[in-house]
């Protein structure tokens, strides 16, 4: 094997992830190869010199601004929750409120109902054609438009 | 606060996904740094891993439902997702644009460097200071570490994850896990000897 390879056994070595059969056997080549110790020891002092390095956060204040982003989220969640509620609504009640809400259709058709909710006059407001139809009102339009 | 200490993050999820925001906030509380660390590695940015660590908690707990317990742990898929966002953050045109108009790198604040195990007894000043440049010294070195290698040996060395964890992280196999991290040593030491 080479010396590398026995390197790459001293990195799991140091993370203590080589199998006892293979440690025996790095232990021994270690005993006689001075550059294969080297880079063993190297890799230990990196590993301490590592966990020093590590930066850590001076305060909570970002684990709490977490949590407040957390609860408004849960918050709106909750909205989206009571909405879904109104999925389970049997629906023997919608009809009943639907009903209701239409109870000044009594003793019509649904037709009549719909017919009788006269929009000509909605329309005469917006446009006061003096008897005309609204066609007559728009070739006038574009007449007075084009004598300019 | 600490009201969940006892919990299990196994339990402290059930209880979440029944839709109780201090059960997760107790999560919360226990990874922060973690995928501060982990961000802040990928991303070299101190204010990108605070954003990171927004968006990977939120995503996490939009997404809690899907969160399989049999496949792995809070803390590795939690670590997944973040992993991903600093990539993508990092990636972006708009990241990149940024960088070449201006080098933000000198803005960035001094990194708040984990409390020696040594300090216990009172440093004084030359060891601090020798401290300080070795620190410096890793931190440059780690930066000319390509992405995938740094992030291996950080997962192990920094949080002492399992090389099985890191592989779940990184989705990628075990035997490129050990390859990586045994590049990653050997390049930063490299470095540091030049
Ligand atoms: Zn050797």
């Amino acid at each position: 094997m080479r010396h590398i390879d026995y390197q790459k056994r001293v990195s799991l070595l140091v993370d203590g992830a080589l199998e006892q059969s293979s440690v025996d056997e790095l232990l021994a080549h270690l005993e006689e190869c001075a550059e294969c110790t080297r880079a063993y020891e190297k890799m230990m002092s990196l590993n301490k010199a590592l966990a020093n390095v590590k930066p850590s956060l001076a305060d909570r204040s970002l684990a709490n601004k977490v949590k407040v982003r957390i609860s408004g989220e849960s918050n709106s969640a909750g909205y989206a929750w009571n909405f879904s509620l109104l999925k389970q609504v049997p629906i023997w009640a919608l009809i009943a409120i639907l009903a209701v809400g239409v109870g000044d259709m009594a003793g019509k058709t649904l037709t009549e109902a719909l017919n009788s909710y006269d929009t000509s006059h909605n329309l005469e407001n917006l446009i006061q054609d003096n008897g005309e139809s609204l066609t007559d009102v728009l070739i006038d339009f574009g007449q007075s438009e084009n004598g300019r | 606060m600490g009201r969940f200490e006892d919990l299990s993050d196994q339990e402290l999820i059930i209880a979440a996904r029944g839709g109780s925001e201090h059960h997760f906030g107790e999560l919360v509380d226990r990874h922060t740094t973690l995928v501060y660390r982990v961000a802040r590695s990928i991303t070299g940015s101190h204010e990108e891993a605070e954003d990171v660590v927004q968006e990977s908690f939120l995503r996490a707990f939009k997404n809690l439902d899907k969160f399989d317990g049999s496949k792995s742990t809070f803390k590795t898929w939690l670590l997944t997702i973040a992993r991903t966002q600093s990539i993508n953050i990092v990636s972006s045109f708009r990241r990149k644009a940024l960088k070449f108009f201006s080098d933000h790198d000198e803005d960035e604040p001094e990194l708040e460097f984990a409390s020696n195990p040594l300090s216990q007894e009172p440093l004084d000043a030359e060891t601090q200071l020798s401290l300080k440049r070795q620190c410096h010294a890793m931190d440059k070195a780690l930066k000319k570490l390509p992405e995938r290698q740094r992030t291996a040996l950080l997962l192990r060395s920094q949080e002492s994850l399992s090389y099985d964890e890191i592989a779940i992280v990184m989705d990628i196999s075990v035997s490129s896990v050990e390859s990586l991290i045994f590049r990653a040593r050997k390049k930063i030491i490299e470095l540091v000897e030049r």
